[in-house]
């Protein structure tokens, strides 16, 4: 059933109500916060908890990631591909590790799982590419985060 | 029939049977690290201590036979405090490398520190650590990780029969290595690794290569001899990772050998002939189904004779399949060490059979004619299948007037054969072996064909209007 509201004189009189309207709009245009950035001049700071580009973490020049394949485990998406290797210096490596960006939901379980702390999350938002990336781990060894 | 009661249940036993079996009857496993059914009991690594009514120590389950009217607790305070106590020992030195350790996922160690160790570790002294020395192709062995339960010592004197791995020094200092560092020489080196409770002695060949939580099994035979092992194949994604022996105290008991263990490589090697090819003219061409099947048919048609070789692995629905759709042909079988199944006899102490075939005994009672009766000039075309493991004599085909192969082939054995149909391997079906003992196995199949390649059944039923024709 269609509520019907009472309405007094200067609300149906119109004009003036038209008039308060006009005054609020011109009190934020003048007087209000601009909600805008000037992005990319201008840049949000996010949480350090974001949830944005993988990396994988390495020290001094060698990958943290032993290849135990507990994130491919979690991954929901299952977007991430290792494939494990043995070195000189270190047992188990992976030989290859790639992540199916355009699959990731960003849900963070791997960086979660990893043992080792390895593979994380950064701050990095700006994902756009001209083609479906794949990325591998020359990419993902890059440290990327704001550290 | 005597009774022993473990935790309110109460069970039967035989006489002479330990606590640990019957409690696992009842569905009560006892942790246990030095206890394997196939192995001699040494009760060292007190894992099993369970409480029985009426005496003042803590017995070793596995070493105590059980007595009529005896009252086993494994559930109580004291029992519950030994145990963890003793994993807290084992876990002191233990190196905390689950991460690179292949036998993470079905590691006794981490299972047991879950059920019944502490939570968190008070040992902050340095680990101890060995220098690892090679112990041969098959096994890796990481000696941080051993846990000095000797199950494969005496795996190695009683399994392998040659006394060759030792415990070195004693105390903490016990390290387990072969004499004077030399390789394993047993042929039965792949079960060190099944018997090792934690991952100090794992196999070289699935090293690394996948999550043993990501495996899938199915049941099947090995197909390396007449023995029929049973087996278990571990695969995942259509790709065979291991096999692993299956209990089954009539063929094999606990154990399997390397040849076997490491026999299945040739399912996905990369120059198996996997779409149908026809080699008749100069080129090589690969062929669809149906082009195949004509192509065959049209083979089948000319010929007036069609003599069957068959290599030993073909299952007995494979024999039965073929029977029907050559009812005037020849059957000769091939096997790889004896020509005849009265031949065959054992190689070594356990398991390996000089017959490197696994149905030989099969087709000799579906009535095939041994190989030493086969001669492909008599035929005006020879089928030869090859349904596994089982390599047909290398230029055979070459000897035919005409040949068709069907099964599993590779690139470099075409020489001589007109026409290629590739068929399944033993893992890629299922079936029946009758192996040694005349003991009829089934076993499902583990993984789907490679490329093109279809059932041997299936093939045959395309083919069969021609075939019937013939002859």
């Amino acid at each position: 059933m269609l509520i019907k509201k009472e309405q007094g004189f200067l609300q149906r009189f119109y004009l003036v109500e038209v008039a308060i309207g006009t005054w609020i709009t011109m009190k934020n245009w003048f007087f209000g916060k601009n909600i805008t950035i000037q992005y990319p001049e201008e840049r949000r700071t996010y949480s350090n908890r974001y949830r944005g580009q993988h990396f994988i973490k390495a020290v001094n020049g060698v990958e943290n990631c032993t290849a135990c394949m507990l994130c491919p485990t979690v991954c929901p998406a299952d977007c991430i591909h290792i494939e494990a290797g043995e070195r000189e210096d270190k047992e188990k490596y992976p030989v290859k590790f790639e992540i199916d960006i355009l699959r990731c939901c960003f849900c963070g379980f791997c960086e979660e799982a990893c043992p080792k702390d390895a593979i994380k999350l950064s701050n990095i938002y700006e994902m756009a590419d001209y083609e479906r990336r794949v990325y591998d781990k020359d990419f993902l060894l890059i440290q990327r985060s704001k550290k | 029939m005597p009774n022993i009661v473990v935790d309110g249940v109460q069970v039967e036993f035989k006489p002479g049977e330990k606590i640990i079996d019957v409690a696992a009857r009842a569905k009560n496993v006892i942790p246990r690290y030095c206890y394997h059914e196939g192995l001699s009991i040494v009760a060292q690594c007190r894992m099993c201590l369970v409480e029985i009514e009426g005496q003042k120590k803590l017995v070793t389950a596995c070493s105590t036979p059980c007595t009529d009217g005896m009252k086993v607790n494994t559930t109580t305070d004291r029992v519950k405090k030994s145990v963890a106590g003793v994993q807290e020992f084992l876990l002191a030195n233990h190196p905390l490398d689950c991460p690179i350790c292949d036998q993470a996922g079905e590691c006794s160690l981490q299972e047991n520190s879950y059920k019944h160790g502490n939570e968190d570790t008070r040992f902050d002294f340095f680990r101890r650590t060995y220098i690892d020395v090679d112990m041969g192709p098959s096994i890796k062995k990481n000696m941080n990780r051993c846990i000095h339960c000797t199950r494969c010592i005496r795996y190695c004197d009683e399994v392998g029969q040659i006394h060759e791995m030792i415990a070195e020094q004693r105390g903490n200092n016990t390290a387990i290595v072969t004499i004077d560092d030399k390789p394993l020489q047993t042929a039965y080196a792949g079960g060190l690794a099944d018997v090792c409770p934690v991952g100090s002695l794992t196999t070289k060949d699935f090293r690394f290569k996948k999550r043993v939580w990501y495996l899938k099994t199915a049941a099947s035979i090995c197909d390396g001899c007449s023995q029929g092992c049973n087996i278990t194949v571990s695969h995942d994604a259509g790709l065979i990772y291991r096999l692993e022996p299956r209990e089954n105290q009539e063929v094999n008991k606990w154990w399997m050998c390397d040849e076997g263990r490491y026999g299945f490589h040739h399912v996905h090697s990369p120059s198996r002939v996997m779409s149908p090819t026809d080699l008749r003219t100069s080129e090589m061409k690969s062929l669809n189904w149906s082009e195949a099947s004509n192509a065959a048919r049209e083979l089948l048609k000319s010929a007036r004779s069609i003599g069957l070789l068959v290599a030993a692995d073909a299952t007995l629905e494979e024999v039965v399949a073929l029977k029907k759709s050559f009812p005037q042909a020849e059957f000769f079988s091939f096997s790889i060490g004896v020509d005849k199944s009265e031949d065959d006899k054992a190689t070594d102490h356990l398991l390996r059979r000089k017959d490197k075939s696994p149905n030989l005994r099969g087709l000799e009672e579906a009535g095939f004619k041994p190989f030493s009766s086969f001669d492909p000039k008599n035929f005006d075309l020879c089928v030869f299948v090859s349904a596994g493991k089982v390599r047909l004599p290398y230029g055979i085909a070459k000897l035919a007037k005409k040949s068709i192969g069907m099964g599993l082939f590779f690139k470099e054995e075409l020489t001589g054969l007109n026409l290629v149909l590739p068929a399944c391997s033993t893992y890629e079906k299922a079936g029946t072996f009758v192996n040694q003992q005349g003991k009829k196995q089934c076993f499902a199949a583990a993984v789907q064909p490679v490329g093109m390649s279809r059932p041997l059944e299936n093939i045959l039923s395309a083919l069969s209007d021609g075939a019937r024709k013939v002859g």
